[in-house]
């Protein structure tokens, strides 16, 4: 029972997500904002009903990782529709990123996972949850920097939405520590070390590293501000890639 | 020697130097494909990495250049950060006092300590780790230690432990592995004084003496068709000082986050 509705919601988001990417292509606003916080419940509904039907958090598998990151995104991005609603600017990326993260669920079983006895322990818990929500806002930090990236040059809007999107890089990249702060702690209790010469922690020290590159690329190197953007984003690409891998 | 200094401190070279740790991380994974090097990578976590550097026998060799570039540009990357935030960072910090460009300094100070106690964790203290035992058996230690499994409490289905390693992982739900019911009850010994005593379980090592004895996991005994243990014998007294510096890390970050965001948005207005 519980499975077949967590399918059913599943597919639910879905349709509302590609609902949601044709309103704000269309740039119908109003409309786009209402079925955004319908799509929001659902998805919203859809995790707390893996946690009903399996007892945990959305940890590692795809089916439930995926649903937990659209519920990051779009729970940002209506944040920030919300509060820039008489900013002139359109912002369908975030819908269009939420919908691609839900459609790679397909590449999966679509089913939960059940309740391993690691993810019982806190550390372990929290490794995967800081995880997922901080490549949820790295994601989310795209999404700003491609809609920036449509802007002119010069504007404030631009300005605006480049500043934020570099917030949420480092918010994302503290989310990440946070998270290896916890899986070193497992590691620690777990294996009795803090660190591990394993491809896990080599990929997620690349994956750290990457996510401070963008800042640490000064603007005075490169003027035209739509190639500091793509520099800025090609690091966050990669570590989602690697994540997803 | 200050164009040396500054092209040591500059912003270039960090992000260099970042893209080029990035290239040896993912290559190290990469390398894992083998199996010679999984298992060399595998070994390297049974010891100190120093013990490992210095005196382990069958060095794998693409593990040892990787090792040695993998050092060589951390090394230079913590110079880099060392002198960045000197030369620059607090330089900028005095001359225009304002708080976010203090926090960014403390930041990278942090972060400093934290790279340092990192390295220090790697080659101070002692660790021996895939130490197998079964009921009763002991394991000599170097300086005249000694580990004794005294007993192994296993409740669950021992046909658990037979599976290969992913379907073993598959298995191994709330309900058919209880890990806080199983454990092994061990002792430490000095010159045959008895030391340390307890019970480890999974999640939940033995600490005294300023030794963590944890539980890896339970293994199926081949010879005796028995749950035997896997077990590691640690100890480092920079660890939970280490992990309180990540912390304040983590709550550093977060302080600069909270004062760049808010200075943009008082100067949006």
């Amino acid at each position: 029972m519980t499975e077949n509705l967590s399918l059913s919601l599943f597919c639910c988001t879905l349709f509302l997500l590609t609902i949601n990417v044709l309103l704000a292509i269309l740039k119908k606003k109003k409309i786009n904002l209402i079925f955004g916080f319908i799509t929001l419940l659902s998805v919203l509904i859809a995790v707390i009903n893996i946690y009903l039907q399996s007892g945990h958090l959305p940890m590692s598998g795809t089916f439930e990782k995926m649903q937990n990151m659209v519920l990051i995104i779009v729970l940002l991005g209506l944040i920030y529709e919300f509060i820039n609603r008489k900013k002139d600017i359109n912002a369908p990326e975030f819908w269009i990123i939420a919908v691609i993260f839900q459609t790679l669920a397909f590449f999966d079983e679509l089913k939960v996972d059940p309740m391993f006895y690691m993810y019982d322990n806190i550390f372990v818990a929290m490794f995967f949850q800081l995880r997922l929500i901080s490549i949820a806002v790295l994601s989310f930090s795209v999404s700003m920097y491609l809609t920036s990236l449509k802007l002119e040059t010069g504007t404030d809007e631009k300005s605006f939405m480049m500043h934020h999107a570099a917030n949420f890089t480092l918010l994302g990249a503290i989310l990440f520590i946070a998270g290896e702060f916890s899986g070193s702690m497992w590691a620690q209790l777990a294996y009795g070390d803090s660190w591990r010469w394993s491809k896990n922690f080599f990929t997620s020290g690349a994956m750290f590293l990457l996510a401070l590159l963008g800042s640490h690329l000064a603007p005075s190197w490169i003027k035209n501000k739509n190639v500091q953007i793509l520099l800025s984003i090609i690091p966050l690409l990669i570590i989602i890639i690697l994540f997803l891998t | 020697m200050k164009k040396i200094i500054k092209f040591l401190s500059s912003l270039k070279l960090t992000a260099i130097l970042v893209i080029l740790l990035v290239a040896i991380m993912l290559t190290g994974g990469f390398l894992t494909r083998w199996d010679s090097i999984y298992y060399g990578f595998k070994e390297m976590n049974n010891l100190i990495t120093l013990d490992w550097f210095l005196n382990h026998q069958s060095h794998n060799t693409a593990i040892l250049i990787w090792f040695v570039v993998l050092c060589a540009t951390a090394v230079l990357f913590g110079i880099n950060m060392v002198l960045c935030s000197f030369d620059n960072l607090l330089r900028v910090s005095i001359k225009r006092k304002n708080l976010k460009n203090i926090t960014l300094f403390v930041v990278h100070i942090v972060f400093v300590i934290i790279l340092s106690m990192h390295a220090l964790v790697l080659v101070i203290g002692y660790k021996q780790g895939g130490i197998v035992l079964t009921e009763n058996e002991t394991y000599k230690l170097k300086d005249g230690y000694e580990l004794k499994l005294e007993e192994i409490k296993f409740i669950d289905n021992k046909a658990l432990l037979k599976g290969d390693k992913k379907s073993h992982r598959l298995e191994m739900t709330l309900d058919s592995f209880h890990y806080k019911e199983n454990y092994a009850k061990l002792t430490l010994y000095k010159d045959n004084k008895e030391i340390v005593r307890g019970e480890a379980y999974i999640f939940q090592p033995i600490f005294g003496e300023g030794f963590q004895i944890t539980l890896d996991k339970f293994i199926m005994d081949k010879k005796t068709k028995q749950p035997a243990v896997i077990i590691t014998v640690g100890k480092n007294p920079l660890t939970w000082i280490f992990f309180v510096f990540y912390g304040l890390g983590i709550i550093t970050m977060l302080a600069y986050l909270v004062v760049r965001w808010k200075f943009q948005i008082t100067r949006s207005k």
